[in-house]
């Protein structure tokens, strides 16, 4: 067993009780103890044991002062600590004193604060801690874009980008990028591995220093050198085994040796990698480089004292230079040049906030209830409190006294609370895939148990400074007077409380209308029609290396063979080849021209998506073909070009007319015509809910492309065939790996993962808001039944029925839901509008949600409200009217 | 002049037959043995702390041990007024208690 270390649970319960000066001490006696009592034990083991240690030590804080002889003091009643500790204690016995009251405000007050500890550790990872980058906030992310075609970001051409590095004259630093996959021969197996080609200032901009080796350097960059590779921390850990020695040596990537030049620091990242990268390789200038390829990335540092605006301007001013200077090329192009912050959180920092906004809600929703529960006991306390006022203490004693027992009751529920979010966050990590950006960032540091402290406070002080001014206020002879015969307690508290209950249900109801709107938009988001089908369908990628398939006729003959090979495994139904493969995130799009109106300008320029597919691809996933055919084993080389559109290509481009027979072409002058055979159902290609441009497809045979992606339609579980698929591929070429393994109802998952997740949060904190609303109506209408207990008991006496006095309950109780729910719905109406952008299919006031929630909320209370109800028509009439 | 409880005179005892050796694990350990109480290291510290504000001890840090997670101890030693404090109470103790071993036997 490795030397164990205190937890920072334990370290942060030290460090609240044990003066700064003894902490490291009594931490090295903590651990020491526990290790010479448990020895090896288990980590809970010695954590309870810790905690027990703790327990002691809170003495240290709360209980008698050290009494020093010279400092002592003359009355003991000056010392404000020791005052304090008195009331703390004091506090600690009223509360063990009622359990019932302590135990419900303590999950209350957990639920809140832990509810709002997780949402702003995500909050405050994701949003407000500054990017891990060096002068991040001087980085920004380069893009081309074409407004007149409706593009607004765009791949970058390479010789346009380097045109834009050697014209702007706002950037200190700019490299180009992109990312491709490589085939790693010489490990167990041939493996994919994700790379990013990168230019030399890609590194210095990003601060990705070498821990070992160097980086990039001018030299590298020379497409006639050996091949260099730069490797990801944590693959040189996994596959090197953390050797330094990895340096210098060969790796064969793509049938190519390259010599390992360094390794990255831990944990430096890509901005938007999610999945993770292994190797960075230098961008190396090609033959083939021009004006009209867009593939890359742009990312560059301005220099200081340059805003986002200057340097779009700049950049825009360069663009249109380029314009003016290759019409035929850059015409329509301009630049876009984003900060990093935008590009990384931009996105989710509205979403986000408006999840904290909504936790906070339900947060003053458990303070609202603890402090009618307070105000309940305030006023079974009152006589107490007058008995105390009587004997001399002071009004501000008797706030301070009842103030300490609420930041008492809150602090624990904090403390609480951060156990719970640490649940919650744990419960993020491994439920979820990653749904936010810089998730890796999330944690639960100092800031974020700052933040709770203070919301702890906060709350204590919320909940408990009325309620405590209130019971001290009171006139002192009434209270002392009032022994039981009042009929129904103090009227002004009474209707203090009936108004906190209507701000309850209200928050409830706005809460409730929000998940509402959310669950209905992801459940039309559910019934939405891709455009295929996913049920049993399985896909993998395999990406042909450029080098082993340098020709059209060898893609051809690895996917025939492929096809072939994998239509004979067993519980294989149908299996076709496709490059683009609908939701997975990828696209490919074409410019292309109709013969019968050939472009006059650029302003004509049309595109599509462009999916090369074998046959029986449309039969296999299930899209219907509206006219026409669909590809067949004759649409080979050599025989007439064919193409097949999907039926908005067909509305958008020969309107009223059939598409049938009319002919097209990608690339311009010289390319061939291709003539369309087919109409299929439109598909959705980037995600569920959002069209997509029109869809062209052509014969994979007749253009084969090195992006392979099979599907596979199964007829038992898909996942149970990945292994002989490998081998059928690796037959025919042994160095082919498997990658993106997925079913396409796993690509739909993933897609809707997000609204999956924000409708999940919303709805468990509207029914959190639900819950504690509901317990706040039961403890207001529990409180009046039992006050009003002789004056039911006197009403039965004189022979009212159970039914009658039902209703006397139920007419205290329904006019503060009926108020909550008019004083909610008003409030969802004027704050939905801020959902708009996470809605699908539903409106912001959708008539069915706000109906809906009214009821649920009416249905709730009414049980609520039952109990109490039904306490009181048992209410024994000797009982209550017997004299004291 | 000060004097010293009798939960201060058990701890100061433990400190004197530790040793060099005395802190707060060891001190604690001691006393468990030897008097069968349970105690948390909090009482202990508060004790020391107080000893040491009354000038009964005097306390110096050691080195680092891997043992504690690389964490420095305070180790305890008596002060000359607190072996006075020590010698004077047990005075006290044995001319109160002697000749009363009769009265003291159980009933």
């Amino acid at each position: 067993m490795s030397a164990p270390r205190t937890s920072r649970l334990i370290r942060f319960l030290v460090g609240l009780v044990v003066p700064r000066s003894e902490r490291e001490y009594f931490l090295g006696d903590l651990e020491e103890s526990v290790i010479r009592e448990q020895g090896s034990g288990h980590d809970a083991e010695r954590r309870s044991s810790s905690l027990r240690e703790l327990a002691g030590a809170f003495q240290l804080l709360f209980g008698p002062r050290r009494k020093v002889p010279q400092q002592r003091r003359r009355n003991r009643g000056d010392n404000m600590l020791q005052e304090l500790a008195r009331d703390v204690r004091f506090g600690v016995r009223m509360m063990a004193r009622s359990p019932g009251f302590t135990i419900v405000a303590l999950i209350t007050m957990a639920l809140g604060i832990g509810a709002n500890t997780a949402m702003f550790s995500v909050v405050n990872g994701v949003v407000l801690k500054p990017l891990p980058y060096p002068d991040a906030e001087r980085i920004v992310f380069l893009m081309e874009n074409n407004l007149s075609r409706g593009w607004n970001s765009f791949t970058i051409a390479p010789q346009t980008f380097l045109d834009w590095q050697e014209q702007n004259r706002s950037m200190e630093l700019m490299a180009a990028y992109w990312s491709r996959t490589v085939t790693y021969t010489g490990g167990d197996r041939p493996e994919r591995l994700a790379a990013y080609q990168v230019s030399e200032e890609y590194l210095e901009i990003l601060g990705g220093e070498p821990v070992l080796g160097r980086g990039f350097v001018e030299e590298d960059m020379d497409p006639n050198r050996e091949g260099v590779v730069l490797l990801d921390h944590g693959f040189w850990r996994e596959s090197f085994g953390g050797d330094p020695d990895a340096v210098g040596r060969s790796m064969v990537l793509n049938g190519v040796p390259h010599t390992i030049i360094g390794v990255l620091p831990a944990g430096w990242r890509h901005p938007f990698n999610r999945s993770g990268m292994e190797l960075l390789l230098p961008l190396r200038p090609q033959s083939w480089w021009g004006r009209q390829n867009h593939f890359l990335w742009g990312i560059a540092r301005m220099k200081p004292g340059v805003t986002v605006e200057r340097a779009q301007a700049d950049l825009s001013a360069v663009a249109a230079a380029l314009e003016a200077e290759y019409p035929g090329s850059n015409t329509g192009w301009g630049a876009s040049v984003r900060s990093l912050d935008d590009v990384m959180v931009g996105e989710a920092r509205p979403q986000l906030f408006i999840l904290l906004a909504s936790v906070g809600l339900v947060l003053l929703i458990a303070c609202v209830n603890v402090a009618q529960m307070t105000l309940a006991r305030g006023s079974d306390r009152g006589h107490e409190m007058a008995v105390r006022t009587a004997l001399g203490a002071g009004r501000a004693r008797v706030v301070r006294q009842l103030l300490a027992e609420s930041l008492l009751l809150s602090l624990f529920g904090g403390t609480l609370g951060v156990l719970l979010a640490v649940v919650c966050l744990r419960g993020l990590f491994v439920g979820w895939p990653e749904i936010l950006p810089r998730m890796q960032e999330i944690d639960l540091n100092g800031t974020v148990l700052f933040f709770t402290a203070g919301l702890s406070l906060a709350s204590g002080l919320l909940f408990g400074l009325y309620p405590a001014l209130s019971v001290a206020g009171s006139n002192l002879g009434e209270a002392l007077r009032r022994t039981g015969w009042g009929v129904t307690g103090d009227s002004t508290r009474r209707r203090l409380r009936a108004g906190l209950v209507v701000v309850e249900v209200g928050l409830a109801v706005v809460l409730l209308v929000g998940s509402g709107l959310l669950i209905r938009s992801f459940l039309a988001l559910q019934n939405e029609d891709p455009g295929f089908q996913a049920g049993g369908r399985l896909t993998a990628y395999t990406p042909l290396p450029n080098a082993d398939y340098p020709a059209a006729d060898d893609r051809r003959a690895y996917a025939e063979a492929t096809l072939e090979r994998i239509a004979t495994i067993p519980g294989v139904e149908s299996v076709a080849i496709t490059t683009l493969v609908p939701v997975s995130g990828r696209d490919e799009i074409w410019g292309l021209q109709l013969e019968e109106r050939p472009p006059r300008g650029p302003e004509d320029a049309i595109s599509a998506l462009l999916y090369r597919v074998s046959p029986g691809y449309f039969e296999m996933l299930g899209i219907p073909l509206r006219t026409g055919r669909e590809f067949t084993r004759d649409d080979r080389e050599g025989a007439t070009r064919v193409a097949v559109v999907s039926e908005s290509f067909g509305q958008t481009h020969f309107p009223g007319e059939s598409p049938l027979g009319k002919r097209i072409r990608f690339g311009g002058e010289g390319s061939p015509f291709l003539e369309i055979v087919g109409v299929a159902g439109n598909v959705q290609h980037y995600r569920l809910g959002q069209t997509s441009m029109p869809q062209v497809y052509l014969p994979f045979s007749q253009r084969p492309d090195t992006d392979v992606n099979f599907v596979i339609k199964a007829s038992v579980p898909p996942l149970s065939l990945v292994r002989a698929i490998r081998t059928e591929i690796q037959t025919v070429d042994p160095n082919m790996p498997l990658e993106g393994v997925r079913t396409l109802e796993q690509i739909i998952a993933e897609d809707t993962s997000n609204p999956r997740f924000r409708t999940m949060l919303l709805t468990s904190f509207g029914l959190t808001a639900l819950l504690l609303a509901v317990v706040g109506l039961y403890g207001v209408m529990s409180y009046t039944v039992a006050q009003r207990s002789r004056e039911i008991g006197m009403r039965m006496a004189l022979g009212a029925q159970q039914s009658s006095i039902l209703r006397l309950v139920y007419r205290d109780g329904v006019p503060l839901v009926a108020a909550g729910v008019v004083v909610g719905l008003g409030g969802a109406l004027a704050l939905t509008r801020v959902l708009q952008a996470m809605l699908f299919g539903v409106g912001v006031h959708d008539p069915g949600v706000f109906a809906a929630v009214p009821l649920l909320l009416v249905a709730v209370a009414a049980v609520a409200m039952l109990i109490p109800a039904v306490r009181a028509t048992r209410v024994d009439p000797v009982k209550t009217l017997a004299p004291e | 002049m000060g004097h010293a409880g009798e939960f201060e005179m058990l701890v100061m005892l433990a400190v004197v037959r530790l040793g060099s050796g005395a802190y707060g694990v060891t001190v604690r350990e001691e006393l468990e043995r030897e008097t069968s109480r349970t105690l948390t290291l909090g009482t202990i510290y508060k004790t020391l702390g107080r000893l040491e504000a009354k000038g009964y001890l005097r306390s110096r840090t050691s080195e680092p041990t891997a043992e504690r997670g690389g964490r420095r101890k305070k180790l305890y030693e008596v002060a000359p007024a607190g072996l006075l404090a020590i010698r004077r109470s047990l005075v006290d103790l044995r001319r109160l208690a002697s000749g009363l071993d009769l009265k003291l036997e159980k009933r």
